[in-house]
Protein backbone atom coordinates (compact mmCIF):
# COMPACT_ATOMS: atom_id res chain seq x y z
CA UNK A 1 0.00 0.00 0.00
CA UNK A 2 1.18 3.55 -0.44
CA UNK A 3 0.38 6.35 2.00
CA UNK A 4 -0.65 9.29 1.49
CA UNK A 5 2.43 11.01 1.75
CA UNK A 6 4.35 8.79 -0.54
CA UNK A 7 1.89 9.91 -2.92
CA UNK A 8 2.44 13.45 -2.55
CA UNK A 9 6.16 13.12 -2.61
CA UNK A 10 5.88 11.31 -6.12
CA UNK A 11 7.05 13.10 -9.19
CA UNK A 12 4.35 13.72 -11.82
CA UNK A 13 6.11 10.89 -13.74
CA UNK A 14 5.74 8.56 -10.92
CA UNK A 15 2.27 9.78 -9.83
CA UNK A 16 1.15 8.83 -14.05
CA UNK A 17 2.31 5.57 -13.15
CA UNK A 18 1.56 4.89 -9.93
CA UNK A 19 -2.33 5.99 -11.67
CA UNK A 20 -1.82 3.56 -14.77
CA UNK A 21 -1.10 0.64 -11.99
CA UNK A 22 -3.88 1.25 -10.19
CA UNK A 23 -6.49 1.88 -13.25
CA UNK A 24 -9.02 -0.73 -13.90
CA UNK A 25 -9.28 0.31 -17.13
CA UNK A 26 -5.57 0.56 -17.84
CA UNK A 27 -5.83 -3.08 -16.79
CA UNK A 28 -8.80 -3.86 -19.27
CA UNK A 29 -6.92 -1.88 -22.14
CA UNK A 30 -3.53 -4.39 -21.52
CA UNK A 31 -5.80 -7.48 -21.38
CA UNK A 32 -5.02 -8.12 -17.67
CA UNK A 33 -8.33 -7.79 -16.61
CA UNK A 34 -11.12 -9.65 -19.25
CA UNK A 35 -13.67 -7.79 -20.66
CA UNK A 36 -16.30 -7.88 -23.75
CA UNK A 37 -13.88 -6.02 -26.59
CA UNK A 38 -16.28 -5.10 -29.17
CA UNK A 39 -13.17 -2.95 -30.69
CA UNK A 40 -9.47 -1.81 -30.53
CA UNK A 41 -6.81 -0.25 -32.14
CA UNK A 42 -3.62 0.92 -31.85
CA UNK A 43 -4.55 3.88 -29.83
CA UNK A 44 -7.67 2.82 -28.60
CA UNK A 45 -10.18 -0.49 -27.25
CA UNK A 46 -13.77 0.10 -26.66
CA UNK A 47 -15.79 -2.61 -24.07
CA UNK A 48 -18.89 -3.45 -23.25
CA UNK A 49 -19.93 -1.49 -20.13
CA UNK A 50 -20.71 -4.54 -16.87
CA UNK A 51 -23.21 -1.89 -15.45
CA UNK A 52 -24.83 -0.60 -18.59
CA UNK A 53 -27.89 1.92 -19.24
CA UNK A 54 -29.10 0.04 -22.11
CA UNK A 55 -28.27 -3.34 -24.11
CA UNK A 56 -25.01 -2.20 -26.12
CA UNK A 57 -23.42 0.47 -24.03
CA UNK A 58 -20.27 0.65 -25.31
CA UNK A 59 -17.54 2.51 -23.41
CA UNK A 60 -14.44 3.75 -25.73
CA UNK A 61 -11.09 4.89 -24.49
CA UNK A 62 -7.55 5.72 -24.99
CA UNK A 63 -5.15 2.77 -24.04
CA UNK A 64 -3.07 5.49 -22.47
CA UNK A 65 -3.95 6.49 -19.39
CA UNK A 66 -5.68 9.84 -18.90
CA UNK A 67 -7.57 10.98 -16.32
CA UNK A 68 -9.84 13.81 -18.10
CA UNK A 69 -10.94 15.20 -21.45
CA UNK A 70 -8.22 18.25 -20.98
CA UNK A 71 -4.74 16.11 -20.95
CA UNK A 72 -5.99 14.31 -24.37
CA UNK A 73 -3.31 15.41 -27.12
CA UNK A 74 -5.27 16.99 -29.49
CA UNK A 75 -4.60 13.87 -32.21
CA UNK A 76 -5.89 11.11 -29.84
CA UNK A 77 -9.16 13.30 -29.44
CA UNK A 78 -10.06 13.20 -33.07
CA UNK A 79 -8.76 9.37 -33.69
CA UNK A 80 -11.54 8.91 -30.96
CA UNK A 81 -14.25 10.88 -31.82
CA UNK A 82 -14.09 8.96 -35.46
CA UNK A 83 -13.62 5.70 -33.54
CA UNK A 84 -17.12 7.13 -31.83
CA UNK A 85 -18.95 7.97 -34.87
CA UNK A 86 -18.06 4.13 -36.03
CA UNK A 87 -19.14 2.76 -32.69
CA UNK A 88 -22.66 4.66 -33.32
CA UNK A 89 -23.15 3.42 -36.48
CA UNK A 90 -22.34 0.07 -35.27
CA UNK A 91 -24.66 -0.34 -32.47
CA UNK A 92 -27.27 1.58 -34.95
CA UNK A 93 -27.12 -1.06 -37.59
CA UNK A 94 -25.83 -4.33 -35.03
CA UNK A 95 -28.05 -3.71 -32.54
CA UNK A 96 -30.94 -2.01 -34.59
CA UNK A 97 -31.48 0.61 -31.90
CA UNK A 98 -32.81 4.06 -32.83
CA UNK A 99 -30.16 6.77 -31.57
CA UNK A 100 -27.28 6.87 -29.59
CA UNK A 101 -26.40 8.95 -26.73
CA UNK A 102 -22.31 10.12 -26.77
CA UNK A 103 -21.73 11.14 -23.12
CA UNK A 104 -18.76 12.20 -21.57
CA UNK A 105 -18.55 12.87 -17.81
CA UNK A 106 -14.92 15.44 -16.92
CA UNK A 107 -14.73 15.51 -13.63
CA UNK A 108 -16.21 14.07 -10.03
CA UNK A 109 -19.04 16.36 -10.13
CA UNK A 110 -20.10 15.49 -13.58
CA UNK A 111 -20.22 11.95 -12.63
CA UNK A 112 -17.02 10.16 -13.64
CA UNK A 113 -16.92 7.48 -11.64
CA UNK A 114 -13.11 5.88 -12.70
CA UNK A 115 -9.90 8.08 -13.24
CA UNK A 116 -9.67 6.88 -17.04
CA UNK A 117 -11.10 8.64 -19.61
CA UNK A 118 -13.78 7.29 -21.57
CA UNK A 119 -16.10 8.50 -24.10
CA UNK A 120 -19.65 6.37 -23.64
CA UNK A 121 -22.29 5.05 -26.18
CA UNK A 122 -25.65 4.29 -25.20
CA UNK A 123 -27.69 2.51 -27.90
CA UNK A 124 -31.30 4.62 -27.43
CA UNK A 125 -34.98 3.11 -28.34
CA UNK A 126 -37.88 4.98 -28.29
CA UNK A 127 -39.29 5.18 -24.44
CA UNK A 128 -36.46 3.05 -23.21
CA UNK A 129 -37.07 5.23 -19.90
CA UNK A 130 -33.18 6.11 -19.57
CA UNK A 131 -32.85 9.88 -18.31
CA UNK A 132 -30.51 11.80 -20.12
CA UNK A 133 -32.19 14.43 -21.31
CA UNK A 134 -30.48 17.61 -21.40
CA UNK A 135 -32.24 19.96 -19.39
CA UNK A 136 -32.69 23.83 -19.74
CA UNK A 137 -32.78 26.48 -16.92
CA UNK A 138 -33.75 30.36 -17.68
CA UNK A 139 -30.56 32.84 -17.36
CA UNK A 140 -29.99 36.42 -17.54
CA UNK A 141 -29.11 37.46 -20.54
CA UNK A 142 -26.46 39.61 -19.22
CA UNK A 143 -24.67 36.62 -17.26
CA UNK A 144 -25.05 34.80 -20.27
CA UNK A 145 -23.25 37.64 -22.59
CA UNK A 146 -20.58 37.90 -19.28
CA UNK A 147 -19.97 34.29 -20.02
CA UNK A 148 -20.18 34.29 -23.69
CA UNK A 149 -17.37 36.84 -23.53
CA UNK A 150 -14.88 35.66 -21.39
CA UNK A 151 -15.27 32.49 -23.39
CA UNK A 152 -14.61 33.76 -27.15
CA UNK A 153 -11.22 35.42 -25.48
CA UNK A 154 -10.09 32.13 -23.84
CA UNK A 155 -11.02 29.66 -26.48
CA UNK A 156 -9.55 31.87 -29.46
CA UNK A 157 -6.36 32.02 -27.63
CA UNK A 158 -6.36 27.77 -26.97
CA UNK A 159 -7.32 27.27 -30.62
CA UNK A 160 -4.32 30.10 -31.71
CA UNK A 161 -1.75 27.91 -29.48
CA UNK A 162 -3.13 25.03 -30.76
CA UNK A 163 -2.65 25.57 -34.26
CA UNK A 164 0.79 26.57 -33.50
CA UNK A 165 1.61 23.20 -31.66
CA UNK A 166 0.71 21.30 -34.50
CA UNK A 167 2.42 23.89 -37.03
CA UNK A 168 6.21 23.28 -35.20
CA UNK A 169 6.60 20.22 -33.20
CA UNK A 170 8.89 18.24 -34.28
CA UNK A 171 9.18 16.11 -31.25
CA UNK A 172 5.17 15.67 -32.12
CA UNK A 173 6.76 14.50 -35.35
CA UNK A 174 9.21 12.45 -34.12
CA UNK A 175 6.58 10.34 -31.52
CA UNK A 176 4.53 9.66 -35.17
CA UNK A 177 7.32 8.38 -37.14
CA UNK A 178 8.58 5.40 -34.71
CA UNK A 179 6.64 2.70 -34.76
CA UNK A 180 5.98 1.43 -30.86
CA UNK A 181 8.30 -0.71 -30.25
CA UNK A 182 10.68 -1.82 -26.79
CA UNK A 183 8.23 -2.16 -23.92
CA UNK A 184 10.68 0.66 -21.91
CA UNK A 185 10.43 3.07 -24.85
CA UNK A 186 6.35 2.47 -24.68
CA UNK A 187 5.63 2.83 -21.05
CA UNK A 188 8.07 5.59 -20.97
CA UNK A 189 6.62 7.94 -23.63
CA UNK A 190 2.93 7.99 -22.71
CA UNK A 191 4.14 9.27 -19.09
CA UNK A 192 6.08 11.80 -20.42
CA UNK A 193 3.73 12.98 -22.72
CA UNK A 194 1.36 13.33 -19.88
CA UNK A 195 3.86 15.54 -18.09
CA UNK A 196 4.39 17.59 -20.63
CA UNK A 197 0.58 17.90 -21.19
CA UNK A 198 0.54 18.72 -17.69
CA UNK A 199 3.09 21.57 -17.89
CA UNK A 200 1.42 22.90 -20.76
CA UNK A 201 -1.58 23.30 -19.11
CA UNK A 202 0.60 24.89 -15.81
CA UNK A 203 2.06 26.83 -18.28
CA UNK A 204 -1.74 28.05 -19.73
CA UNK A 205 -2.57 28.75 -16.08
CA UNK A 206 -0.07 31.29 -15.47
CA UNK A 207 -1.19 32.85 -18.76
CA UNK A 208 -5.02 32.71 -17.73
CA UNK A 209 -4.07 33.73 -14.03
CA UNK A 210 -2.61 36.94 -15.26
CA UNK A 211 -5.25 37.79 -17.76
CA UNK A 212 -7.28 40.51 -15.65
CA UNK A 213 -10.77 39.18 -17.27
CA UNK A 214 -10.17 35.71 -15.96
CA UNK A 215 -11.91 34.98 -12.54
CA UNK A 216 -9.38 31.76 -11.53
CA UNK A 217 -6.65 29.20 -13.03
CA UNK A 218 -8.03 26.03 -13.90
CA UNK A 219 -7.16 23.44 -11.53
CA UNK A 220 -6.49 20.46 -13.26
CA UNK A 221 -4.42 18.97 -10.28
CA UNK A 222 -7.36 19.47 -8.25
CA UNK A 223 -9.50 17.36 -10.78
CA UNK A 224 -7.03 14.59 -11.12
CA UNK A 225 -5.76 14.86 -7.65
CA UNK A 226 -9.55 13.56 -6.57
CA UNK A 227 -10.16 11.25 -9.43
CA UNK A 228 -6.58 9.71 -8.41
CA UNK A 229 -7.68 9.13 -4.32
CA UNK A 230 -11.19 8.10 -5.52
CA UNK A 231 -11.76 4.40 -5.73
CA UNK A 232 -12.03 2.89 -8.48
CA UNK B 1 -37.74 27.30 -46.77
CA UNK B 2 -37.86 27.82 -42.89
CA UNK B 3 -34.08 27.59 -41.58
CA UNK B 4 -33.33 24.53 -39.00
CA UNK B 5 -32.65 26.39 -35.45
CA UNK B 6 -29.16 25.81 -35.25
CA UNK B 7 -28.70 26.61 -39.06
CA UNK B 8 -29.83 30.30 -37.75
CA UNK B 9 -27.66 30.16 -34.73
CA UNK B 10 -24.31 29.13 -36.61
CA UNK B 11 -25.42 31.95 -39.36
CA UNK B 12 -26.17 34.73 -37.24
CA UNK B 13 -25.86 34.28 -33.26
CA UNK B 14 -23.23 35.51 -31.35
CA UNK B 15 -20.69 32.70 -31.62
CA UNK B 16 -17.88 32.15 -29.23
CA UNK B 17 -15.57 30.57 -31.47
CA UNK B 18 -16.09 30.09 -35.74
CA UNK B 19 -13.83 29.22 -38.56
CA UNK B 20 -15.01 27.26 -41.79
CA UNK B 21 -16.96 24.57 -41.04
CA UNK B 22 -17.40 24.85 -37.32
CA UNK B 23 -19.40 27.14 -35.27
CA UNK B 24 -19.38 27.66 -31.24
CA UNK B 25 -22.09 29.53 -29.72
CA UNK B 26 -24.41 29.03 -26.09
CA UNK B 27 -27.22 27.27 -26.10
CA UNK B 28 -30.53 29.01 -26.38
CA UNK B 29 -31.85 26.50 -23.78
CA UNK B 30 -29.05 26.16 -21.14
CA UNK B 31 -28.57 23.46 -18.75
CA UNK B 32 -25.97 25.64 -16.62
CA UNK B 33 -24.31 28.86 -17.39
CA UNK B 34 -21.94 28.70 -20.04
CA UNK B 35 -23.83 25.74 -21.78
CA UNK B 36 -22.47 25.56 -25.26
CA UNK B 37 -23.15 23.79 -28.62
CA UNK B 38 -20.42 23.23 -30.60
CA UNK B 39 -22.32 23.32 -34.33
CA UNK B 40 -21.00 21.98 -38.24
CA UNK B 41 -22.11 25.32 -40.17
CA UNK B 42 -23.65 22.83 -42.60
CA UNK B 43 -26.86 21.26 -42.22
CA UNK B 44 -25.83 17.65 -40.96
CA UNK B 45 -28.92 16.05 -38.87
CA UNK B 46 -26.39 13.23 -37.49
CA UNK B 47 -23.05 11.69 -36.50
CA UNK B 48 -23.20 9.37 -38.90
CA UNK B 49 -23.80 12.03 -41.33
CA UNK B 50 -20.86 13.53 -40.58
CA UNK B 51 -17.36 13.48 -43.02
CA UNK B 52 -14.69 11.56 -40.36
CA UNK B 53 -12.63 14.81 -40.84
CA UNK B 54 -15.53 17.31 -39.76
CA UNK B 55 -16.52 14.72 -36.72
CA UNK B 56 -12.59 14.88 -35.41
CA UNK B 57 -11.81 18.65 -35.81
CA UNK B 58 -15.48 19.07 -33.97
CA UNK B 59 -14.76 17.09 -31.27
CA UNK B 60 -10.81 18.53 -30.64
CA UNK B 61 -12.61 22.16 -30.83
CA UNK B 62 -15.16 21.09 -27.91
CA UNK B 63 -12.16 19.94 -26.19
CA UNK B 64 -11.01 23.00 -25.93
CA UNK B 65 -13.80 24.75 -24.94
CA UNK B 66 -14.72 22.39 -22.82
CA UNK B 67 -11.15 23.23 -20.96
CA UNK B 68 -11.77 26.91 -21.85
CA UNK B 69 -14.81 26.64 -19.65
CA UNK B 70 -12.60 24.75 -16.84
CA UNK B 71 -10.62 27.50 -17.06
CA UNK B 72 -12.80 30.42 -16.70
CA UNK B 73 -15.73 29.99 -15.19
CA UNK B 74 -14.38 27.67 -12.24
CA UNK B 75 -16.92 24.50 -12.98
CA UNK B 76 -16.14 21.50 -10.94
CA UNK B 77 -16.39 19.82 -14.45
CA UNK B 78 -18.19 19.43 -17.78
CA UNK B 79 -20.09 17.02 -19.19
CA UNK B 80 -19.98 16.18 -23.19
CA UNK B 81 -23.38 15.04 -24.44
CA UNK B 82 -24.75 14.00 -27.96
CA UNK B 83 -28.62 13.27 -28.33
CA UNK B 84 -28.27 11.09 -31.37
CA UNK B 85 -31.49 10.60 -33.28
CA UNK B 86 -34.68 11.48 -32.16
CA UNK B 87 -34.89 8.54 -29.52
CA UNK B 88 -31.88 10.34 -27.87
CA UNK B 89 -33.45 13.33 -27.12
CA UNK B 90 -32.40 14.98 -30.05
CA UNK B 91 -34.95 17.94 -30.70
CA UNK B 92 -33.31 20.11 -33.16
CA UNK B 93 -32.73 17.98 -36.59
CA UNK B 94 -28.80 19.40 -36.68
CA UNK B 95 -25.76 17.79 -35.19
CA UNK B 96 -24.86 19.05 -32.08
CA UNK B 97 -22.09 19.10 -29.10
CA UNK B 98 -23.29 19.93 -25.90
CA UNK B 99 -20.71 21.00 -23.63
CA UNK B 100 -22.18 21.63 -19.97
CA UNK B 101 -20.55 22.98 -17.22
CA UNK B 102 -21.01 21.28 -14.16
CA UNK B 103 -20.42 21.96 -9.92
CA UNK B 104 -20.91 20.21 -7.26
CA UNK B 105 -24.75 19.59 -5.90
CA UNK B 106 -25.86 21.34 -9.06
CA UNK B 107 -29.03 19.00 -9.06
CA UNK B 108 -28.29 17.78 -12.76
CA UNK B 109 -27.54 14.11 -12.55
CA UNK B 110 -26.93 12.29 -15.98
CA UNK B 111 -27.44 8.81 -13.80
CA UNK B 112 -29.10 5.31 -15.23
CA UNK B 113 -29.95 2.54 -12.92
CA UNK B 114 -27.53 -0.33 -14.41
CA UNK B 115 -29.32 -3.03 -16.17
CA UNK B 116 -28.54 -6.52 -15.44
CA UNK B 117 -27.47 -8.33 -18.27
CA UNK B 118 -27.02 -11.91 -18.38
CA UNK B 119 -23.84 -13.71 -19.44
CA UNK B 120 -24.86 -15.07 -22.56
CA UNK B 121 -26.72 -11.37 -23.54
CA UNK B 122 -23.76 -9.58 -23.07
CA UNK B 123 -21.57 -12.01 -25.79
CA UNK B 124 -24.21 -11.72 -28.19
CA UNK B 125 -24.36 -8.56 -27.80
CA UNK B 126 -20.52 -8.56 -28.17
CA UNK B 127 -20.83 -10.77 -31.38
CA UNK B 128 -23.32 -8.61 -33.29
CA UNK B 129 -21.00 -5.10 -32.41
CA UNK B 130 -17.93 -6.81 -33.53
CA UNK B 131 -19.66 -7.76 -36.60
CA UNK B 132 -20.48 -3.96 -37.40
CA UNK B 133 -16.75 -2.61 -36.19
CA UNK B 134 -14.91 -4.77 -38.35
CA UNK B 135 -15.78 -1.83 -40.87
CA UNK B 136 -14.04 0.93 -38.41
CA UNK B 137 -10.66 2.50 -39.84
CA UNK B 138 -9.27 3.70 -42.75
CA UNK B 139 -10.66 7.21 -41.72
CA UNK B 140 -10.89 10.16 -44.19
CA UNK B 141 -8.89 12.44 -42.35
CA UNK B 142 -8.55 15.15 -44.71
CA UNK B 143 -11.28 16.87 -46.74
CA UNK B 144 -11.33 15.86 -50.39
CA UNK B 145 -9.70 18.63 -52.52
CA UNK B 146 -11.36 19.19 -55.84
CA UNK B 147 -9.14 17.57 -58.43
CA UNK B 148 -6.17 19.83 -60.14
CA UNK B 149 -6.46 19.44 -63.80
CA UNK B 150 -2.82 20.61 -65.11
CA UNK B 151 -2.39 17.91 -68.25
CA UNK B 152 -4.24 19.99 -70.79
CA UNK B 153 -3.40 23.78 -70.49
CA UNK B 154 -0.79 25.14 -68.70
CA UNK B 155 -2.70 28.23 -67.34
CA UNK B 156 -5.11 25.72 -66.12
CA UNK B 157 -3.08 25.48 -63.07
CA UNK B 158 -3.83 28.68 -61.58
CA UNK B 159 -6.79 29.07 -58.74
CA UNK B 160 -9.71 27.27 -59.29
CA UNK B 161 -12.14 29.87 -59.40
CA UNK B 162 -10.15 30.95 -62.66
CA UNK B 163 -10.40 27.81 -63.71
CA UNK B 164 -14.06 27.64 -63.21
CA UNK B 165 -14.45 31.24 -65.38
CA UNK B 166 -12.51 30.02 -68.15
CA UNK B 167 -14.86 26.77 -68.15
CA UNK B 168 -17.70 28.61 -68.71
CA UNK B 169 -15.93 30.97 -71.67
CA UNK B 170 -15.70 27.87 -73.48
CA UNK B 171 -19.25 27.42 -73.62
CA UNK B 172 -20.50 28.37 -77.35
Amino acid sequence: MVTEEELSQMSPEELADFQKQNCVFCQISSGRVPAKEVYSDEESIAVLDINPAAKGHILLMPKEHFSVMPQLPEELAEHLFMVTKGLSQAALKGLQCKGTTIFIANGVAAGQRAPHFMIHIIPRNDSDNIRMAVPSRPFDKKDMDAVAGVLKKVVAKKLAAEAEVVGDNPAKEQKDGKPKTGKPKASDKPAKTAANKLKKTAKKKKKGSSDAENPGPFDLDSLTGVLADGKV
Amino acid sequence: MAKCDYCEIAESGTHIYEDDRVVVALSPEPASLGHVLVLPKDHLTILEQVPDFLAGHLFSVANAVSTSIFETLRVHGTNIIIENGLAAGQKIAHFAINIIPRSENDGMGFNWAPKRLSEDDLSTIELQLKEQTRNIGGFQKNEKKPLTINDEDKTLDSSEGDYMMRQLDRLP
